[in-house]
């Protein structure tokens, strides 16, 4: 009910409804971009001058804005970049009197080049390189301007190069208007053209590498392509704005390219809001405008000229340092997901929220089976670990578990069962205290473990009362010896007493291991790495162990090695686990109990002689109409 | 000649070497790289001063920096970076830039000026240079971080490779969500990377600027220029560490002894795009390519 207060319903956008939405919006969009381009008429001039030079910095921040919004890269090196494209300009126009068109083409050529050099290297590899690339260039760069200055003659060494006014089309650019209307003209087709890039196939393999490279890779996008054409195109762009800036300012200074300015690039970009175009242009205003509203700031509070000079500075610096650290931690999408957010009310809080979510179980309840709703415990009187109506939600809108009432006695073997998809990870992570962690919530369920209630503690608080977890995967650490596998694991506040398992006993229990204890994880065989996941835990001296999978991908020889080893520790140490498998028969001669989970739900339980016959797990393994292989490939009981 | 080389190089391996021992502790544990360490050697040194200016001299100085910077530096992970654990690096990293170049060197700007500042204090020893035979001399304070870079080299080699910490340190590096199903500290191992880092760079800090008895506010480019020792060793490689420095020092020594001084401030990074175009992972690194060209 809450959701369709605040969701707009997809049927409520009628044809009609949208074209008068999308005309207003025209209209709207029209009459800002008329005021706006009809600002030299009634602007002061230094408003003009802050809207040319806010338009320059777009420019270099709409380059990193596709290099670090959209693919993830970090550059510092905008300001070395700025360097290349105002020094080319500037001894293309002092020193070969050549004009404004020739030095912005060679200008952006240039820094196509640096940024091809500087990518193919650091592009091939996962990290951060490109980054200490940047860091490298940018020193060097503005050593070499600098050194280039002082060659070229004294007065230079201290004021720069000194450009000529730029002549467009045999007309003169020397006036606020001039400019305005240039550099309006340059930004709205870079923009326009960082658009068209972002939004289509480049853009988006930006934003797959920048998320999961591998998994970009696997999607078919040549990752090391992609980097460096976000690079290239983002040093075009910034020595493009270079070459800008220098004609603007008349003058080529080397003192100008600072790491603090190269820095505020990325001050733009994040502020202004990553992954989006029109908040690389909101930043570059923020960055541009936010040092003259503190000026005026400090006028009207009536600071004298000498505070202004020592503190205007700092409290510049601390202000966007402090704004952009704030954006990354609460708002990486900048500005823009703000605005977004704030406009669309309370709305953007509901995939966070879990009352939403529970509000959408609500009627799937009503729907249960009486008879197999989890919500029958099954009690014996020597529970240890009790799950109650337990339900998950990934990200406010997956339900991967509705409801889950299971119980796991003392000294017991209890399996749960169920399709690919059912739910069954999702059960143990909920039940090891990480549902935080995995972005999900908990909508209602309560977890007991020896009577004690631990479904709100934290993660490392439920490990350490005796409740361990075995991921299917990656369960061993790879660099690590196997020795050292096991003397990482363990609680670190739990000292040696009752119970506690060490690690010789646990090469008592696997000797398999005790052969390979120098030997590398990462090199042991399947069912080695099971046997070192297990032992893992069991250092940790676990009363409930939560295994995940651990069968798969296992030879049968080895399943049956390792069901050896479970009952084992069932029946020598007196341990109390919970077997997740898809694969039922597996689980049969092993476990003491079964507990069948469809769908997020468990549908059937019972002691595994009765279960697996039954007609519940058939239908869900192997549906309704597939009786025929079922007949044939399983086995006889 | 070759004595005046080496009585740079020896130096600027200890001050690149114990920097760059910052940068691997926290990028092996994180995958980020520290840039806020630049801002925090400038505390480190503005602090130090303050207490010398107290009255502690500087050999309990260094001691307090280090520890201040231990718990500066596992604050600093427990305020800003701990809610960014499981983001993509680059994010961290940004953060670690906002913070070491805009937001440290404007509050030190604000509390100490933008002058440079002589030490008031007492070093509680003599610096003085002491020659080493065949031309090479190097002062008290130099040898002292020398000796301080082989033992913090040494002994973190030997924490990482045997002690139980080292394990779980490399353990939670590798995947730290495994980490802490094992009943790993995932957060205390982090915050000890980072207040080791921040220790280190505190330390060099205020240790280099009693050596001149001067601070100079742009102190914090000293550990920028660390960054290609860090790489050159490969930037997850403890032992690299030794071999980077010592090769980044000796080529910026060679530069400025052999060749034109005015490149000595450029060499460091000049090595670091040669590092990159020749060998990015680094001579002990683990390269993690993409994809070929």
């Amino acid at each position: 009910m809450i959701l369709s207060k605040i969701i707009p319903r997809p049927h409520d956008g009628t044809a009609t409804g949208r074209q008068r939405l999308l005309s207003l919006r025209l209209l709207l969009g029209i009459c800002v971009a008329g005021g706006f381009l009809a600002l030299p008429a009634y602007a002061p001039s230094q408003d003009l001058d802050l809207a040319i030079l806010v338009g320059i910095a777009g420019v270099g921040a709409l380059g990193l804005g596709m290099l670090t919004g959209y693919a993830g890269q970090i550059s510092i090196g905008q300001a070395g970049l700025l360097g290349v494209g105002g020094f080319v300009a500037g001894v293309t126009s002092t020193r070969l009197g050549w004009g404004f068109i020739p030095a912005v083409v060679l200008g952006a050529c240039a820094g196509g080049v640096v940024g091809l050099i500087l990518a193919l290297p650091a592009a091939r590899l996962r990290g951060l390189y490109l980054v200490l690339a940047t860091l490298g260039f940018h020193y060097v760069a503005v050593y070499g301007v600098t050194e280039y200055q002082s060659y070229v003659n004294s007065t230079a060494a201290l004021t720069g190069l000194t450009l000529r006014t730029p002549t467009l089309l045999g007309l003169k650019v020397d006036s606020y208007t001039k400019w305005f209307y240039l550099v309006a003209v340059i930004v709205a087709i870079t923009y326009w053209y960082c658009h068209n890039v972002t939004r289509t196939r480049p853009g988006r393999a930006w934003v797959a590498m920048r998320d999961r490279d591998v998994v970009a890779a696997a999607l078919g996008v040549n990752v090391v392509r992609a980097k460096v054409a976000a690079f290239v195109l983002s040093s075009v762009l910034a020595s493009l704005s270079g070459v800008l800036l220098v004609y603007y300012n008349g003058a080529a200074s080397a003192g100008t390219y600072t790491l603090t300015l190269a820095i505020s690039y990325l001050v733009m970009v994040v502020v202004g809001g990553m992954g989006s175009n029109t908040g690389a242009l909101l930043g570059a205003l923020f960055v541009i405008g936010v040092p003259r509203l503190l000026t005026s700031i400090f006028d009207s509070v009536g600071f004298s000229a000498q505070v202004q000079a020592a503190d205007l500075g700092p409290a510049q610096l601390f202000l966007f340092g402090m704004i952009m650290t704030a954006f990354l931690i609460f708002e990486p999408g900048g500005c823009v997901a703000l605005v977004r957010r704030l406009a669309r009310g309370r709305g953007v809080h509901v995939s966070t929220r879990v009352e939403p979510a529970r509000e959408r179980l609500e009627p799937a309840r009503e729907n249960d089976n009486a008879e197999n709703a989890g919500g029958a415990i099954r009690r014996n009187g020597a529970e240890l670990l009790v799950v109650e109506d337990l339900a998950l939600v990934y990200q406010g809108v997956i339900t991967a578990v509705r409801h889950v009432s299971l119980s796991v006695s003392k000294g017991e073997i209890v399996g749960l069962v169920g399709p690919n998809g059912a739910g069954k990870t999702s059960t143990l992570v909920a039940i090891a205290g990480l549902t935080r962690t995995m972005g999900a919530a908990m909508p209602h369920g309560q977890v007991w473990l020896g009577g004690k209630r631990i479904d709100s503690n934290l993660p490392h608080r439920v490990a350490e009362s005796g409740l361990t977890l075995i991921p299917e995967g990656r369960n061993v650490f790879p660099n690590l010896r196997v020795d050292e596998n096991l003397r990482a694991s363990g609680n670190a506040t739990r000292r040696k007493g009752a119970g506690m398992i060490d690690i010789p006993e646990v090469y008592e229990l696997f000797p398999a291991l005790a052969v390979r204890r120098g030997q590398l994880a990462g090199y042991l065989s399947g069912g080695e790495r099971q046997m070192l996941a297990i032992a893992m835990a069991l250092v940790g001296s676990p009363k409930v162990l939560l295994i995940d999978e651990m069968m798969l991908g296992l030879s049968p020889a080895m399943s049956n090695l390792l069901s050896g080893v479970v009952r084992r520790l069932r029946d020598e140490l007196g341990l109390s686990m919970l077997v997740v498998e898809q694969n039922g028969e597996l689980l049969r001669g092993l476990a003491d109990y079964i507990y069948l989970m469809v769908s997020g739900e468990v549908i059937a339980h019972g002691e595994p002689g009765r279960l697996v016959g039954s007609d519940d797990l058939e239908t869900a393994y192997l549906g309704a109409t597939s009786r025929v292989t079922a007949a044939t490939t399983g086995r006889p009981q | 000649m070759f004595g005046l080389f080496l009585s740079q190089a020896l130096p600027l391996i200890a001050l690149d070497g114990l920097l760059a021992l910052g940068y691997v502790i926290v990028y092996r544990a994180t995958g980020v790289l520290n840039f806020s360490m630049g801002g925090f050697l400038l505390i480190g040194a503005e602090v130090g001063f303050a207490l010398g200016a107290a009255g502690v001299t500087a050999l309990v100085g260094y001691l307090v920096v280090s520890v201040t910077g231990l718990v500066l530096g596992a604050v600093f992970y427990m305020a800003f970076l701990r809610r960014l654990d499981g983001q993509p690096s680059w994010v961290p990293t940004l953060v670690t830039i906002a913070i070491g170049f805009y937001v440290i060197p404007s509050v030190v700007q604000y509390i100490w000026g933008t002058q440079v500042q002589a030490y008031s204090g007492s070093l509680g020893f003599a610096n003085t240079l002491v020659i080493l035979g065949n031309g090479v001399d190097m002062t008290t304070v130099e040898i002292g971080l020398l000796a301080v870079f082989l033992i913090a080299q040494l002994g973190f080699g030997i924490v990482d490779r045997f002690t139980r910490l080292g394990i779980r340190m490399r353990a939670t590096a590798r995947d730290s969500q495994l980490a802490a199903y094992r009943g790993i500290r995932v957060g205390a191992i982090l915050a000890l990377a980072w207040g080791l880092s921040t220790a280190l760079a505190m330390f060099v800090g205020f240790a280099s600027a009693t050596d001149g008895g001067q601070l100079y506010p742009a102190a914090g480019t000293m550990a920028i220029s660390a960054f290609p020792a860090a790489m050159l060793g490969g930037l997850d490689s403890v032992a690299g560490v030794f071999v980077g420095a010592v090769v980044v020092g000796v080529a910026v020594a060679a530069i400025s002894t052999f060749g034109n001084p005015n490149l000595a401030d450029v060499a460091p990074y000049a090595v670091l795009l040669a590092v990159l175009l020749v060998r990015p992972w680094g001579l002990f690194g683990r390269p993690e390519l993409v994809d070929r060209v």
